[in-house]
């Protein structure tokens, strides 16, 4: 039955429904003052609501469309997630699970067989302690051996939108290959600390990690060292070749390995075993170079005590048979290049074997360190003490003289000093003991004979010396056996002459261009019991070897000065002055000085008539010394006059500062003066010298009158030799002044 | 170049201004989807700034209101693609 509605029925209705719809929509409803019935039905307000609910409908009908293809990217991901994961309920239902979850977790079931259920009835490895972490969410728990991996589960708590617990999401990650490189990185790390000093480095060698050990070996802290090079430790030690083969080598090989001197931060350089390997990524390239290095001090020290004890002999130091007979080896050989002698002296300590069985093997060894300390001081660096056995030393002498007969005597010398020198008391812990060597001596030159014979050369020799009464010194060549016994006997005879005062002074004159005396040079003269007079030539070298020049010296100078003192109180003589010949020996001598003056202290001779004749010579060392010396002298009025100018050593800059009064020329340019035409040259050289320095000058070995001509012409005035005087005994010449040839002296 | 369709209904007040605004919608609802097109309503009444962007999200646009001089400005458009959920 259609019912029968009037239009105002139906128009009420309109406007209810119409404001219901407003009312979904959220905004008030429609007023009649606003819109009339008859807009109402025009307007159509349902019409314009339907199509816009239909776009609204179509707008949702999409939204819906987006999220189902969100979850199913969402769950495509979560499949594809390295890890399992677990949607739960507040209570412990699964909502939702992953693809690895099935199989981790839910022994590879059907997920509708497990959605929806509780947890400890599906999952097995879900035991209580694990769900237990699903209460305190969003931290990091590590299971490990969860199904036999290691396992890292991540709890989060999602809340609704009033904030009540709605999931928990459970994740699981298999974590085993992150545990195990952390304990492979453990493992390193812990390999990296070893005894071994251990530095890793970029490929620029740009240090990026050292071990302690290495902080303990070469001082430096990890942060002093990380950044710089190694090259900070270099010792100075290698050339740069050494560096460039090294890296070569590591290029070549990948590694190298070798002993190396570094030095420490305290400045101390070291050697070290050092191996460097090359570390190469996938494609063979090197990123890293590690370098591991032992410190091998203590090694080498060890080495060095073995090969102290296998070339020393440990109670002396010194060198033992092994090292003497390779270091003759090396002498033999340096001789051969030079030519120059070489000396072995053997020495055997007389009656040791007594001192041993009287006073025990204690005091012997006492001894042989006192002879070894003893043997050291006696010889030159470069010369080699050997202790060979029991109480045999060996001292070898190198680069002596070429002359066979001189290195004899360069070696008796040492040998002589070696005597005294062990002739003195030893002091034996409690007692005071006396002991004497004897010495064997042999010399060698180039390769004559093989080292064995050398030995057993000395040796014999030795014996020789034990047979003449020990104590003493003998040579295995009888030629050079008596090129020393005569000097001996020479220095024994020089000493007894000295005592018995067999020297004597011969003067000669020394004259002015007229002719007239100035004064004399006093020559030292030994009249010899058995052999005469003997010339200065022959014991003048000696004595100066033998230290006798000291008070031979002493008695000329004093003779002279007498000499001048006495004349002094003759009107005639009062003038003339003394020239006293000087050895280097003697001036270099520390109471050169107050000898001279103290002399002429004592004879009470007037300094200024003493002149002091020096060589050239002595010029060679310590020429500061001498100039002071002479300066000390010369302000007391003492003279100088440089002998035999011309000869020798001369330094222009040393003569213009020496304090000198005279230059002497050399009789050997005198002699062929007039012939000569370099003689004559070099003469007139030394007067022009002399005269540019305001020095006077006087020539020596004058024998005839041309030659007096000749330099009289070229300025020298004053002269000595045979034309005026032979050298003579003090009465001769007294005589010949005063008597015979008056016309000598100037007149008073 | 974007189209601009602009409706002046100042002096309404909701619900006539929702109606208003939903019937040029729904005549426009292709062009605006396309983006090539935007709706400005000009209103004075402070309720149709809330009803017509909520009306305007449940359809799927994008709404924005500013304040001017002569009354609120709502600009309906095409959301950007991508922001649509």
């Amino acid at each position: 039955m259609t019912p029968n509605l009037s239009q105002q029925e139906i128009l009420l209705y309109i406007r209810a429904k119409v404001n219901q719809l407003l009312m979904v929509m959220g905004t008030s409803p429609l007023r009649v003052d606003e819109l009339d019935d008859y807009t109402l039905i025009e307007f159509d307000p349902i019409g314009i609501i339907a199509e816009s609910f239909q776009q609204v409908i179509n707008n949702y009908n999409e939204t819906n469309q987006h999220l189902s293809l969100a979850l199913d990217e969402i769950r495509a991901i979560l499949d594809a997630l390295g890890a399992a994961l677990m949607v739960i309920n507040p209570h412990d239902r699964i909502e939702s699970c992953n693809h690895l979850a099935l199989k981790w977790l839910f022994a590879d079931s059907d997920k509708t067989e497990i959605v929806g259920k509780l947890v400890n009835e599906v999952c097995f490895h879900c035991s209580e302690t694990l769900m237990n972490y699903r209460n305190n969410p969003d931290s990091n728990y590590h299971i490990t051996n969860l199904f036999g991996c290691d396992i890292q589960l991540i709890a989060s708590k999602i809340c609704d939108g009033v904030g009540n617990h709605a999931k928990t999401v459970m994740l699981f990650t298999d974590i085993s290959h992150r545990v195990q490189a952390e304990e492979a990185l453990r493992i390193a790390a812990t390999a990296f600390e070893v005894q071994e000093g251990m530095v890793i480095t970029d490929t620029e060698k740009v240090i990026l990690r050292v071990n302690r050990a290495f902080s303990e070996i070469t001082g430096y802290s990890a942060e002093e060292i990380v950044g710089k090079t190694p090259s900070l430790l270099a010792s100075g030690r290698h050339d740069k070749t050494f560096y460039v083969e090294m890296w070569k080598s590591i290029e070549r090989t990948g590694k190298w390995q070798g002993e190396i001197w570094n030095r420490r931060k305290n400045s101390e350089v070291y050697p070290e075993w050092l191996m460097i390997n090359a570390v190469k990524n996938d494609a063979g390239l090197t990123t890293h170079y590690v370098g591991t290095f032992t410190d091998v001090t203590s090694r080498k020290k060890a080495e060095e005590e073995i090969m102290n004890l296998a070339f020393f002999d440990p109670l002396t130091g010194l060198p033992n048979r092994r090292l003497l007979l390779d270091r003759l080896k090396q002498a033999i050989a340096s001789s051969t290049r030079s030519t120059r002698h070489g000396a072995l002296l053997f020495l055997d300590l007389d009656n040791f074997k007594t001192l041993n069985d009287t006073r025990g093997h204690d005091s012997g060894d006492l001894l042989l360190q006192q002879v070894a300390n003893r043997l050291v001081t006696c010889v030159r660096e470069g010369d080699t003490v050997a202790r060979i056995g029991g109480d045999e030393f060996v001292v070898m002498l190198e680069d002596l003289s070429e002359n066979v007969l001189e290195a004899a005597n360069q070696t008796e010398i040492v040998g002589e000093k070696i005597l005294v020198t062990l002739n003195q008391v030893y002091h034996l812990a409690n007692f005071a003991h006396h002991s004497t060597p004897s010495i064997g001596v042999t010399l060698f030159v180039e390769h004559q004979g093989s080292i064995d014979d050398l030995m057993k050369r000395a040796d014999l020799a030795m014996y020789q010396a034990k047979a003449a009464g020990r104590n003493t010194l003998r040579f295995f060549d009888p030629e050079m056996q008596a090129v020393v016994t005569t000097r001996a006997a020479m220095e024994a005879d020089l000493r007894e002459a000295i005592l018995k005062k067999q020297f004597l002074l011969y003067y000669q004159a020394q004259v002015d261009s007229e002719g007239y005396l100035t004064g004399v040079e006093a020559l030292l003269r030994w009249r010899h019991p058995q052999r005469g007079l003997v010339s200065p030539l022959d014991f003048i070298p000696l004595s100066e070897e033998t230290g006798l020049i000291i008070p031979l010296g002493h008695w000329v100078l004093e003779t002279a000065c007498l000499q001048l003192s006495t004349w002094a109180a003759l009107p005639h003589m009062a003038h003339l002055t003394v020239a006293v010949n000087v050895s280097a020996r003697q001036i270099h001598h520390p109471n050169f000085v107050d000898t001279v003056l103290t002399i002429l202290d004592d004879t009470g001779a007037n300094p200024e008539r003493l002149k002091l004749e020096l060589t050239e010579s002595l010029l060679v060392d310590n020429v500061e010394e001498v100039i002071d010396k002479m300066t000390v002298l010369k302000e007391k009025g003492v003279s100088f006059s440089l002998d035999d100018f011309g000869t020798g050593y001369s330094s222009l800059s040393y003569l213009k500062r020496l304090p000198l009064d005279q230059l002497k020329i050399d009789r050997s340019f005198i002699k062929d003066i007039l012939t000569d035409t370099n003689d004559s040259a070099i003469a007139k050289m030394i007067v022009a010298l002399a005269d540019s320095m305001g020095l006077s000058v006087i020539a020596e070995g004058v024998e005839i009158e041309a030659q007096k001509n000749f330099l009289s012409n070229h300025g020298c005035n004053a002269y000595q030799g045979f034309l005026y005087s032979h050298p003579l005994p003090i009465e001769e010449f007294e005589d010949v002044v005063t008597l015979l040839n008056v016309s000598m002296i100037r007149p008073y | 170049m974007i189209q601009t369709i602009d409706i002046d209904i100042r002096g309404h007040i909701c619900p006539s201004c929702l109606l208003l605004t939903l019937k040029e919608m729904n005549n426009n609802v292709a062009a605006i989807r396309t983006g090539n097109t935007e709706l400005v309503v000009v209103t004075d009444d402070r309720q149709a700034t809330t009803t017509i962007p909520a009306m305007a999200d449940r359809m799927g646009f994008c709404a924005e209101v500013v304040r001017m001089d002569d009354g609120y400005h709502i600009r309906i458009y095409r959301c950007n693609i991508g922001t649509t959920p």
